[in-house]
Parts: C-alpha cells; sequence; structure tokens
C-alpha cells in the first residue's frame, strides 16, 4: 500500500511538472501580436480552414500584395494567403501539402520568388514560419528541410529550449494572448496602409548564373504533382515588386517550366501599368510590398483573371458564405478606416 | 551485465569522438591491463608502463614547443594518471592486480568522468563497483545532483562566460580594472563550469550505483593557499601528493627540500595543464610554500587574500598565452581605468535579468557550499515525492534560466580540454 502511494505521488509530482513546463513554454514563447505579427499568420489558418476555392502560398509578396477581401467583394471569390516571410519554396511544399490535409481548393497561387534561394536563410525566419504550425508529418518534413547548421530539432519539438531567455523580455501581452493568439490578417492578408514612395533602388547586379537551382525545382515538380494528384489548378506568379530584381533569365526559365507543365504563369512585375500601380503610393516600403491601396488595385486586376480565365466561382450567392464575408468585410473596413486615421 | 552496458555506452561515447581516441584508449587499456597481471611477476614492468605513459602525455602537452598539431584522446589527461596510480600502486604492493577485464576497462574508460575526472584510483574505483548498487536514495539524490551541476554550469558559468569572452578577446582596449573582473569572474566560472561538470559526472555515477570521490570541498572558503589546493581538484592533488610530492621526500627532509618538493610539484600540476600554465603551476607553487606567513588572525580577510591572490592566478586560464597573461595581469597594477569598467561590463551582453538571474544561483551555490552537510541530510530526510518535485524545479530553473541553446555550447566544460 505505501509502494502504491508513494508511486502515485510521485507520478502525480511528474504530471504537475509536465504541466508547468507546459504552461512556462506558452508564457516564453513568441506570441507574434504586435511585434513579428508575421510568426503568427499559419496558426489563423486552422480556425478557418476549408471552404476556400483559392489558396495563395508564398512569401511576404503574397500576404502583402494580394487581399482575400476584395477578391470576394469584387468576384465573389472565396480565398485565403498562407504567406510567411521569406517563405522558402521547400517550406511552400509543406505548407501546401498541410493545406490540401484541410481542403481541397480549386486554385493554388504560388509566388515563385523563392526559387531565388536553395539554401536555409536564417533561424528566424525559420521560426517566423514554423514555430506556429500544428504538429504533423509537414511540421516535421518543413523543420527538418528547413533547418540551418546551428539549429536542433529539439527546439521545435520542446520551444522552451529556444525561447527560454525571454523571461526578462516578457510584457503584459504575453499575458494577454497566453491562451488566445492575435487574429491579425484578414484571410491571411497584412493590412498595411503606410506610404514610403519608391526612392533610389539598389543597381541591378549582373549575376554569373541565372539558373535557379535543383533542389528548388525538386520541390516546384513535388508541388505541381501534389496539384495534380488533388486535381487543384496550379497557377504561378511573381507579385509585384521592384526590388529584389526579378531577372528575364528567371522569367524565361519559370514561363518555360509553366508551358512544360501546362500552367499558367503571371509576371506581374512587367505590367504594373496595367493593373494601375502607382509605386509612388501604392507600396509602404519604397516598392518591395504594396500596402493597401497597392494590394486593392492587385486584387481585383488579378480577380478578373481568377474569375475569366481560370474560373473561379462566385460565392455572393451563397448565403452562408456572404454571411461569413460580410462580417469580414465589415471588419476589414473598419480596420482599413482605422489604419487610414493612423496614417493618413 | 550493467557494468558491461556502461562499458559499451564508454566505447560509444568514446567513438562518437573520433576512432583513433578509441583505438588509443582501447590499446591503453588492454596493454596496462595485461602489463598489470604480469607485473607481479616481472616487477620492473611497472617502469615502461609508467615512462610510456608519460611520454605519451608528455607529447600531447607539448606539441606545440615540439612543432606537432593532433588531436589529443579525449581525456588523456585523466585516464593517463589513472593508468600510472595502477601500475604504481601495484608495484607498491598496495594493489592487486585485477583479474576481470571488464571491472579494468571501466575504470579506464567509465564514460561519465572519462573527460573531466575525478581522477580516481584503482582502489577507490574497485571498491565503488564492488558496493554497487542501484536504488531510489542514489536514483534521486543522483539526479539532484547532475540538475545542481548544470545549474551551475549554464545559469552562472554560461553567464559569466559571456563577460569573461568579451574582455579577453580584445587585450588593448580590456586593461587594468577590466583584466580584474575578468580574473575575479573567471574564478567563479571556472569552479560552477568545473565543479558543476563534476557534480554532473557524481551525480550520474550516483545513480548508476556508482559513489566515486569528491572533487571540490568549498575551496573559496580556503583561508591559505595550501587549503585552497586541498579542497580545489582533489583528486588530482592527491595524485600530485602520492606519486609526485611523497617519493620526492615530501616533507621528511627538511624545509629546503619540502619547497623545492612542492614547486616540483605544482611545476609537474602546470605541465599536466599544459605548456602555457607552468608558470601558474609555479606561482601557486610559491603561494602554497610561502602563503602561511602571508596569513593573518582575521578569517574573513584570510579568504578574500586567497581568493583575490587564486583569482589573479587564473589569468594564465583566460588569455591565450603566459605572455599576454602577465602582460594582463601586469596592467592590473599599473593601468587605472576603473571608472570606465562598470559601464562597459554592462554594455557586454548580459543584461540586468541575466546579472540578477546569476546574483540569485551565486547566493543558493554559497549558502550550499557553506551548509553543504545540512543540505544534504535535510535532502536524505525527504520523502521520495518531495525529492522529485525538487527535482522538477530545479529542472524546470535550470531550462528557464540557463544559458544555453544557438550560440552555446553547453556540453563543453573548460577542464575537458586539459
Amino acid at each position: 500500500m505505501k509502494k502504491i502511494k508513494t508511486v502515485l505521488s510521485v507520478a502525480a509530482v511528474l504530471v504537475a511538472a509536465a504541466v508547468m513546463l507546459g504552461l512556462l513554454t506558452r508564457l516564453l514563447e513568441p506570441k507574434y501580436a504586435t511585434d513579428l505579427e508575421e510568426g503568427s499568420f499559419l496558426a489563423q489558418y486552422y480556425e478557418e480552414a476549408g471552404g476556400h476555392d483559392v489558396i495563395f502560398i508564398g512569401d511576404c509578396e503574397v500576404y502583402a500584395n494580394f487581399s482575400p477581401m476584395e477578391l470576394y467583394r469584387d468576384y465573389g471569390i472565396t480565398a485565403y494567403v498562407r504567406g510567411t516571410s521569406q517563405q522558402l519554396i521547400w517550406q511552400s511544399y509543406y505548407i501546401l501539402k498541410e493545406t490540401l490535409e484541410y481542403e481541397t481548393p480549386k486554385a493554388v497561387v504560388y509566388n515563385v520568388n523563392a526559387m531565388r534561394y536553395s539554401e536555409p536563410v536564417s533561424e528566424a525566419y525559420n521560426r517566423l514560419t514554423i514555430d506556429n504550425m500544428r504538429w504533423s508529418d509537414e511540421k516535421i518534413g518543413i523543420i527538418r528541410a528547413s533547418m540551418t547548421e546551428e539549429e536542433d530539432f529539439m527546439s521545435y519539438v520542446f520551444p522552451i529550449l529556444r525561447y527560454h531567455s525571454r523571461f526578462d523580455e516578457l510584457t503584459a501581452e504575453d499575458l494577454q494572448y497566453f491562451f488566445q493568439g492575435k487574429t491579425n490578417t484578414f484571410n491571411g492578408y497584412q493590412m498595411n496602409t503606410n506610404v514610403v514612395s519608391v526612392g533610389t533602388l539598389p543597381t541591378k547586379r549582373v549575376l554569373r548564373d541565372y539558373s535557379f537551382r535543383d533542389i528548388c525545382w525538386q520541390y516546384l515538380e513535388e508541388m505541381t504533382r501534389l496539384c495534380q494528384e488533388k486535381g487543384v489548378e496550379l497557377i504561378l506568379i511573381k507579385a509585384p515588386s521592384l526590388y529584389p530584381y526579378w531577372y528575364d533569365q528567371y522569367d524565361a526559365q519559370i514561363q518555360q517550366y509553366a508551358d512544360q507543365n501546362g500552367l499558367a504563369y503571371y509576371n506581374f512585375t512587367t505590367c504594373a501599368e496595367e493593373i494601375g500601380l502607382d509605386f509612388s503610393t501604392d507600396t509602404y516600403d519604397g516598392g518591395l510590398h504594396l500596402n493597401l491601396a497597392g494590394a486593392v488595385k492587385m486584387s481585383r486586376y488579378f480577380g478578373s483573371m481568377l474569375a475569366d480565365v481560370h474560373g473561379m466561382p462566385d460565392r455572393r450567392d451563397d448565403p452562408q458564405t456572404a454571411a461569413i464575408y460580410e462580417e469580414k468585410l465589415r471588419a476589414y473596413d473598419a480596420e482599413a478606416q482605422k489604419e487610414k486615421g493612423t496614417n493618413p | 551485465m550493467i557494468e558491461l552496458l556502461i562499458f559499451l555506452i564508454g566505447l560509444l561515447f568514446y567513438a562518437s569522438y573520433g576512432l583513433t581516441g578509441l583505438a588509443y584508449l582501447a590499446a591503453v587499456t588492454v596493454l596496462s591491463y595485461l602489463a598489470g597481471r604480469l607485473q607481479k611477476k616481472l616487477r620492473w614492468l611497472v617502469w615502461p608502463c609508467v615512462v610510456l605513459n608519460v611520454l605519451a602525455l608528455l607529447l600531447v602537452k607539448l606539441q606545440a614547443p615540439l612543432g606537432l598539431s593532433f588531436a589529443a584522446p579525449l581525456g588523456i589527461s585523466y585516464f593517463t594518471l589513472q593508468v600510472i596510480s595502477y601500475h604504481i600502486d601495484i608495484h607498491r604492493g598496495i594493489l592487486q592486480p585485477e583479474r576481470n577485464f571488464l571491472r579494468y576497462g571501466l575504470f579506464v574508460s567509465y564514460f561519465p568522468h572519462v573527460s573531466m575526472g575525478p581522477i580516481e584510483r584503482y582502489e577507490t574505483m574497485s571498491r565503488a563497483l564492488s558496493r554497487r548498487k542501484i536504488c531510489w536514495d542514489g536514483i534521486s539524490l543522483g539526479a539532484l545532483r547532475a540538475v545542481w551541476g548544470l545549474a551551475k554550469k549554464l545559469i552562472i558559468a554560461s553567464r559569466l562566460g559571456v563577460i569573461i569572452g568579451a574582455i579577453s578577446a580584445d587585450t588593448e582596449a580590456f586593461r587594468g580594472g577590466y583584466a580584474l573582473c575578468a580574473m575575479i569572474l573567471y574564478s567563479l566560472q571556472l569552479y560552477c563550469d568545473f565543479s558543476g561538470g563534476i557534480d554532473t559526472v557524481l551525480g550520474v555515477s550516483r545513480m548508476l550505483g556508482l559513489t566515486l570521490s569528491e572533487n571540490f570541498d568549498a575551496p573559496f572558503l580556503s583561508q591559505s593557499f595550501q587549503e585552497f589546493w586541498r579542497r580545489w581538484h582533489m583528486t588530482l592533488g592527491s595524485w600530485l601528493r602520492q606519486y609526485i610530492y611523497i617519493p620526492l621526500g615530501g616533507n621528511r627532509k627538511g624545509k629546503l627540500r619540502k619547497t623545492v618538493n612542492l614547486l616540483i610539484t605544482f611545476l609537474v600540476s602546470g605541465l599536466w595543464h599544459g605548456v602555457d600554465y607552468i608558470l601558474w603551476g609555479l606561482f601557486n607553487g610559491i603561494f602554497v610554500a610561502f602563503g602561511k606567513s602571508l596569513q593573518t588572525k582575521w578569517k574573513l580577510l584570510n579568504r578574500l587574500a586567497t581568493f583575490l591572490l587564486v583569482s589573479l592566478l587564473w589569468c594564465f586560464f583566460i588569455w591565450p598565452n603566459a605572455g599576454t597573461a602577465m602582460e594582463m595581469l601586469a596592467s592590473v597594477f599599473t593601468e587605472w581605468n576603473w571608472l570606465s569598467v562598470p559601464a562597459g561590463i554592462a554594455a557586454m551582453g548580459l543584461t540586468l535579468g541575466d546579472w540578477l538571474v546569476a546574483a540569485a544561483a551565486l547566493a543558493a551555490l554559497g549558502v550550499y557550499d557553506c551548509r553543504r552537510e545540512a543540505v544534504n541530510g535535510w535532502l536524505l530526510r525527504r520523502s521520495p515525492w518531495q525529492r522529485t518535485a525538487l527535482l522538477c524545479a530545479l529542472g524546470l530553473t535550470v531550462l528557464v534560466f540557463g544559458m544555453y541553446g544557438i550560440g552555446f555550447d553547453a556540453a563543453a566544460f573548460i577542464y575537458s580540454n586539459f
């Protein structure tokens, strides 16, 4: 009897310690609520997974430049952006794979900007993309594919190993968003109304080699295969930006790949005028990303292509969808007004 | 069965550092085992055994002056001393050669202590193996000690290492007061790092049912250099006493010989650490030989003076060579830049939170060192769940307040470099 009591009391202490470990981990993890918001973008999807006709995948050029709210308002297209900062192509692959576990959209729009990167860039960017993903085979895959040399897998399994030193950086925000993170996107779109006109851009360097690396092609092929298997149309795009430069040689390689695989490819860097973009007013960082005004123009332009060329359905007549999106649009418009008030 | 398992894990552990090192360790183990068995009949065998081991160790330590460069087998400084003591003890007739190869193999290659000690004599290790018993008390107290060791290393030593690293990296900018601060902080860092590592070794061993020798006994409470060396790296001190100092005549042949013997012993200690530490050994020898005359009747003053002098001599450990170390030591007395030191150190990468955590952990360490017996007795009286709770609390404290992760190598201990 005494032995059983001892074993039970020790087990109870161990369980309590495990709970404490979980709570400490949650407390110390960055909440990505107001600082480095991008770290919370992927997690926000899980609450809203399902029912989207278009999924955008890619780096900052998708979550800053394409607004699903505008796509719905103008064309009734239901869309979600699964974009993160500096999302590398192997990360896009696993994010796509994960998304297809939750839903089967009609089209996946992939921004090919990441084709230029063949190696993990930095631990910080990896964290922004991976930290808030739910545990799955895809998360294990994305970690293994993304880790830089200095990182280790265990610190993703037990984030306290990475974030323990935040004990003296904790703020009220860490308590406020302890249980529930902050929703700071509109279907994955990050609103920004600042205006920073394009200034002097760095000189366009001549590269020694413009060819994309094998690893990037392999992942692009995997993404194509995944979409084919699920009967999803894969649309390749290069979002509009003035810098980093999207070289003609890059464009030609993607065009050739798209032609060979029967995919649509749109390079929006060359049709800013047609879209109506004015980089003196439509960008928040001097031409790298679009602000709300730019995203509205971009979304309207691309929305018409999605509807007319790719046959994305208009869901505005569906009462259930309309109810959801009307509420979202109210919040979206209110936020836009608020932002404009802050950044007139 | 468990001994075989520990032995095999040890070999795997050793192999992970390179097969050359494993081959050397295996050769030393097999040859010294066979030589030990033959030593009873062939007493002269002790000399080749000792000489060959000493030569191997000298080759490692004198690499730079000899113009050589190779990776020394992990823990060679430690297991070589153990093997030498084994042969000498057989020669002296105080030890029977071991018949059981597994047991001898464990003595040489026991993985928890192979890289930083404690340096065991065969008699102690053999007794520990004979009395080996895995029990709840051993597991819980061993785990607590191992985690306490990690706390010393990761909470205190790693933090102080940030400051010492910054100061030692720039010998032009950080001299005088900075150098003195580095030496004092290094005392604490080295103690926490080395004794923390030893705590982990002893804790893991205790969990496996083995009670190994203590290596530290609150050294900063020492009132003289002599006392310090009885409390610091005790197993090395004991080895040097048994196999260098006493054979040289110890204190049995007059004051002058005693002094000379002490100096030789400390020179050997310095050389054991490496060529750049010979001067450090010599200075320690001088302070041990003549330090008694500097003692006052005030205990606290004696302790402070001993701590300060010991700290100053760590200069040889902080800077990359003896020349730079002497230069920085001299700068403490010649360059007066004290006013800039607090602001300079505050900008070296530790936050206020880091300093507070380190100070709190040092205070806890001080209390433990001063009241070790009382704390250990209190721990023994705790029930299993209370010990588990304490272990979990200590573990979580290390997890949160330890300094590890990117940019830190939590598995690297200063003394595993010697």
